[in-house]
């Protein structure tokens, strides 16, 4: 067993995280555990307004109290107007969505940021706040994207129009299409803003170095904001250096800035360390949410089942800011007819501003609205033709060399279609009620889901690896580790290479000034990224090694392997030698035990707007969910008997990480089939809490089985796909699939809570 | 923030030593989980905090004299690992296990879940229908037993004065044979406040409904007893009217809003759905 025979020692095995242990123990120190002498305590003001005038603001009461060391408002911040990058390389003008460090002029959602104070303890700000003075002049907002969109409409920003972008994609006439269909389908499904709901709210603490460096420590799935922190203080991008320890959850809702520019500008302005964590409330208020959409699909289908026309019009809602909406809007105008084909398809969407909270990444980045939809819209056209949901889908799938709407040929790996089969099997026959107020129902649901950002945006990812004269191995890498194990699958991938176990390996990560920049953990890119820079890394040393050996040595290079600590000739074992010796050696003759690599995903230009031909994704990730439910006609709550789910993982570079994914990414999706869903009356959230906000527990999902089918036909290290995103994408439909099965009417709006699902049984 | 005075007695002398230096304005607290969340909603704090959560005499339970009684600071992992709870009275048992999270009911007792008077409070049904008299005692010594039935007052206005603590719950010990359900709806099947929960106990034979205790939460502004079901039920044989005529009464007896957690509707459908299948069920 090793890498050189591909019959891997440590990839694609169960092994247990390297991290596993100090997490479990409560050892690990999140980004809330630092605690440094003398640090200030930081605080927001937020707007009690979802739309107002900022009329004035008075602060002088609150800077005399004791305690108070400054109180900051929009005229203190040297850049407060900016928009949000990525720390990409190339420029993408459009894209970049303006937001304010602190509201100014106009408050644009409830919860906004008006001003922060810090001062020498939480109490003394929570005083402070109260006697900020704040004169609001309220104005008449707008809180629905349609209304938004109307002429006259209340305008959110500074612009003359709401609309912030609108995206097509055009295959033939779908109108043709729909002439050629012997039944036509049309829904309109709506699903409301989420919450990603990480145990660790966004915190951080921030200091001042001797070399005039401002450090931020925060919980963060980017370091790479250190630029747009510095372009909002005004100074040169290498004075400000972020470091993201281990994160206690992430999901898309801290790819935006949260804490760290109030903690540069507090830290900027006193020159004192001070911290800022934010309750649950204010995370739920204030930070981005995923979009609300109302996606209209009208479907023309054969009597033989095949799709002939996919007509797909969406609104969604940007919330008050314009943050990554374009982005994602993309991502769903990509996605929207899923992994099926379709002889024509027409896709228009728009995203529009509104005076609620705003809406930026969330785990699925658009995905996961148009699964609910296509997956709804494919049960519902199986039902109209009286056919099984699966056997109308397999004869739709798309397969590797067929093209997708935009054009886009998928020339890699395709096996929706095996794990659609696959999970159907898993699920096996429906379980027979035994009780008069019980119905059984089955679902199912799969998706597309791409991994890596998209290909105009140029990533890369750096990696460096080194092996010290003992033999153990160091990994310098700035990924951001957000409980998926990025780090750990990065270990495994360089313990594979170079014949050392995963604890030989220490992974030093997420520190802008220490290690080599890697990109954001987002867009499910992070082992395909830094795992193949990581990858290209350990093979240069390992093929240093291998060449200082077959010198030294006297033999050929095909004869050597690294395992287990020793370098192996396989003709002449007695001729093995320990790894730790070879080092030394190669430390002598002056070999490089070191490398610096980078990964460059392959990049291309825009596609083409005006038909929305043209690839913007790398690759993705195919799999499938089904579900079985149990829903209780006295009350309308559904208990899930079963849930299984099959994804081609590529290649899984870590069994017991990817089945891991796996089932919380189902949990993850059905928290949005089944309860989710932020409420609001005129942009103020009703439910800012998780005694209101509810989320799934352990209680509410069932013992889950996840299969995998590895492909290899990847393009992550070892053919591995991404399955962070992917993993969640296609439960709500599969849960609400089952549901419709079972009560024998439709659910088109999410959640799909017990009282919408009594309403659908009542109103049958 | 002002200074709040701590007390925390571990027998009842010394809680009856302390009563007198209470200042006005006290509040007693248990296991605290309906007081932290509301203190930091911004709820005041009082002048001093009477923590009863560790006194062994109000965390007991024993049956004497055909009477079960409960103390104040009995918690719901205690109600639901008692035997003579479960054997006599399964019915409070269920309610305390639906209560909360494992890390809820470790913490949660039956005197805060009474005084803090929630309409969804999840042992109140069931200490409705069980006939439960509230035992409180005030800051001057004096002692006095109110039925639960005229306990609640308003949305969270109970009897008890400001000056009262709640000591315990004591109740006629229910018959053996008798049938009884605790149901509740939630949002979810963990952790879940209810959207609407009833409590019913019934004394039946063959086919007639001899007695019936039924009472609901979370469908008025307190939790409260289906008089007209009961008075629909009594004495009467059990068929398709009966369930119809039941049905029909709970709507009299229930003035449900619309919230956060559920609608007006959504609550009237289920309190008559859960109400029918108990009924089918008990007479099956
Ligand atoms: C996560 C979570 C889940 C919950 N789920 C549920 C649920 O499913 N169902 C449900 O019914 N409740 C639920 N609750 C609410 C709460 O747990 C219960 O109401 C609990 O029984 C309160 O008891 P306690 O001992 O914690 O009360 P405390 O918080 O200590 O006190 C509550 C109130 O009662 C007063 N009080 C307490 N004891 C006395 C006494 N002996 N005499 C006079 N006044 C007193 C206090 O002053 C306070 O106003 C939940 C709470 C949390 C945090």
């Amino acid at each position: 067993m090793s890498y050189k025979d591909k019959n891997f020692r440590i990839i694609g095995k169960p092994m247990p995280r390297h991290d596993a242990w100090e997490k479990v123990l409560g050892k690990t120190n999140y980004a809330g555990d630092n605690e440094i002498p003398g640090m200030l305590y930081v605080k927001a003001l937020r707007s009690a307004h979802a739309a107002a005038k900022l009329v004035s603001i008075d602060t002088s009461a609150a800077e005399a109290l004791a305690g108070v060391e400054i109180v900051l408002t929009a005229k203190d911040v040297p850049n407060n107007e900016t928009v949000t990058k990525f720390g990409q390389t190339h420029t993408v003008g459009g894209f970049e969505g303006l937001y304010r460090v602190l509201a100014d002029k106009k408050v644009r959602f409830y919860g906004e940021a008006v001003a922060i104070v810090a001062a020498e303890t939480p109490e003394i700000c929570d005083e402070a706040l109260k006697l900020i003075k704040v004169e609001y002049e309220e104005l008449e907002g707008v809180f629905d994207p349609a209304e938004a969109l109307k002429p006259g409409a209340y305008l959110v920003g500074e612009d003359d129009t709401n609309l912030v972008c609108q995206y097509k994609v055009r295959k033939g006439n779908v109108e043709e299409g729909f002439a050629k269909a012997d039944l036509i389908i049309e829904n309109t499904y709506t699903v409301p803003q989420v919450d990603h709901i990480y145990m660790e709210p966004e915190c951080g603490t921030a200091w001042l170095g001797e070399d005039g460096v401002i450090t931020i420590r925060a919980s963060t799935q980017v370091i790479e904001h250190f630029r747009g922190i510095a372009e909002v203080l005004g100074i040169a991008q290498n004075r400000v250096r972020v470091i993201a320890p281990m994160v206690g959850g992430g999901f898309g809702g801290k790819e935006d800035i949260t804490v760290e520019t109030y903690l540069a500008l507090v830290v900027f302005k006193t020159g004192k360390p001070c911290a800022m964590t934010w309750t649950r409330e204010e995370s739920l208020i204030s930070h981005g949410k995923r979009h609300a959409y109302t996606m209209e699909y009208k479907t023309g289908v054969t009597k033989d089942g095949k799709i002939v026309a996919q007509q797909v019009d969406i609104l969604s809602d940007a919330g008050a800011y314009v943050y990554l909406s374009p982005w994602i809007l993309l991502y769903s105008t990509v996605k929207a007819v899923g992994p099926y084909d379709s002889e024509t398809v027409k896709v228009d969407t728009r995203t529009v501003l509104t005076n609620n909270t705003f809406a930026s990444a969330n785990r699925g980045f658009g995905g996961a609205q148009v699964c609910f939809a296509y997956e709804r819209q494919m049960n519902e056209a199986a039902k109209a033709l009286g056919m099984d949901p699966l056997e109308f889908r397999r004869k739709n799938y798309l397969h590797k060399g067929d093209a997708l709407a935009t054009g886009r040929v998928l020339e890699n790996a395709v096996e929706t279609e095996a794990t659609g089969i696959k999970v159907m099997e898993m699920l096996g026959e429906k379980t027979i009620s035994d009780k008069p107020n019980i119905l059984i129902g089955q679902g199912m649901a799969s998706s597309m889901m791409s991994y890596g950002r998209m290909t105009f945006l140029h990533d890369t990812s750096r990696s460096y690896v080194s092996i010290e004269l003992d033999g153990s191995v160091v990994i310098r890498c700035g990924v951001q580790d957000i409980g998926c194990g990025q780090t750990s699958s990065l270990a495994s991938i360089a313990a594979e290479v170079l014949g050392v176990d995963m604890d030989d390996v220490t992974v030093y990560f997420g520190d802008t000034s220490l290690t080599p920049l890697a990109g954001t953990t987002t867009a499910t890119r992070m082992l395909y990224m830094s795992g193949n820079a990581t990858l290209k890394a350990s093979k240069a040393i390992r093929e240093n090694l291998l060449t200082t050996a077959a010198k030294y040595l006297e033999v050929s290079i095909e004869e050597l392997d690294l395992i287990d600590h020793q370098v192996i000739v396989e003709s002449a074992p007695e001729k093995n030698m320990p790894l730790q010796q070879l080092v030394k050696i190669c430390a002598s003759d002056g070999v490089e035990l070191f490398n610096l690599a980078q990964f460059n995903a392959p990049a291309r230009e825009f596609m083409d707007f005006t038909s929305g031909q043209g690839q913007v994704f790398a690759d993705f990730t195919f799999g499938s969910h089904a579900v079985e439910v149990a829903v209780n006609t006295d009350t309308g709550e559904a208990k899930l008997l079963k849930y299984v789910s099959c994804y081609d993982a590529g290649q899984a570079v870590n069994k017991l990480s990817a089945e891991g994914q796996i089932e919380g990414g189902a949990i993850y999706g059905l928290g949005y089939g089944m309860m989710e869903g932020i409420k609001y009356d005129k942009g103020k959230t009703l439910n800012p809490n998780l005694a209101t906000y509810l989320i799934p527990t352990t209680m509410d999902v069932p013992e889950m089985q996840t299969d995998m089918i590895e492909s290899g036909g990847g393009l992550g290290p070892f053919g591995a796909k991404g399955l962070g995103e992917p993993s969640s994408v296609p439960s709500a439909p599969a849960f609400v699939n089952a549901v419709c099965d079972a009560i024998g009417a439709p659910i088109n709006d999410l959640p799909a809570s017990p009282e919408a699902i009594l309403k659908a049984l009542n109103n049958k | 923030m002002s200074e709040v005075k701590y007390f925390r007695p571990r027998s009842y002398s010394e809680f009856t030593d302390l009563l007198g230096q209470l200042p006005t304005g006290f509040k007693t607290v248990a296991g605290t989980t309906d007081f932290i969340p509301a203190a930091r909603r911004g709820a005041p704090y009082p002048t001093a905090l009477l923590d009863i959560s560790k006194l062994n005499e109000f965390q007991e339970i024993k049956e004497e004299g055909g009477r079960i009684l409960i103390g104040a600071a009995v918690t719901m992992a205690d109600l639901l690992e008692s035997d003579l709870i479960i054997e006599k009275c399964s019915v409070l048992a269920s309610a305390a296990k639906s209560l909360g999270s494992p890390l809820t009911r470790n913490r949660a007792t039956i005197g805060g879940n009474i005084a803090n008077a929630s309409p969804s409070a999840d042992t109140a049904p069931v200490l409705l229908t069980l006939d439960a008299d509230v035992h409180l005692i005030s800051n001057d010594g004096l002692t006095r037993q109110v039925p639960l039935t005229s306990f609640f007052k308003g949305y969270k206005i109970t009897e008890r004065g400001n000056d009262e603590i709640i000591t315990g719950f004591s109740f006629t010990t229910p018959q053996s044979g008798i049938w009884s359900r605790f149901a509740k709806v939630g949002q979810r099947s963990g952790a879940a406040i209810s959207v609407a929960n009833m409590s019913v106990i019934i004394d039946r034979e063959d086919n007639i409904c001899h007695d019936i205790a039924v009472a609901f939460g979370a469908v008025a502004p307190v939790p409260l007893r289906a008089v007209s079901v009961e008075k629909a039920a009594k004495g009467k044989p059990f068929d398709n009217q009966f369930i119809t005529d039941c049905c029909e009464a709970v709507q009299a007896d229930i003035s449900p809003i619309s919230d956060i957690r559920g609608s007006a509707d959504y609550r009237r459908h289920v309190a008559a759905n859960i109400l029918a299948r108990a009924l089918t069920d008990a007479f099956a």
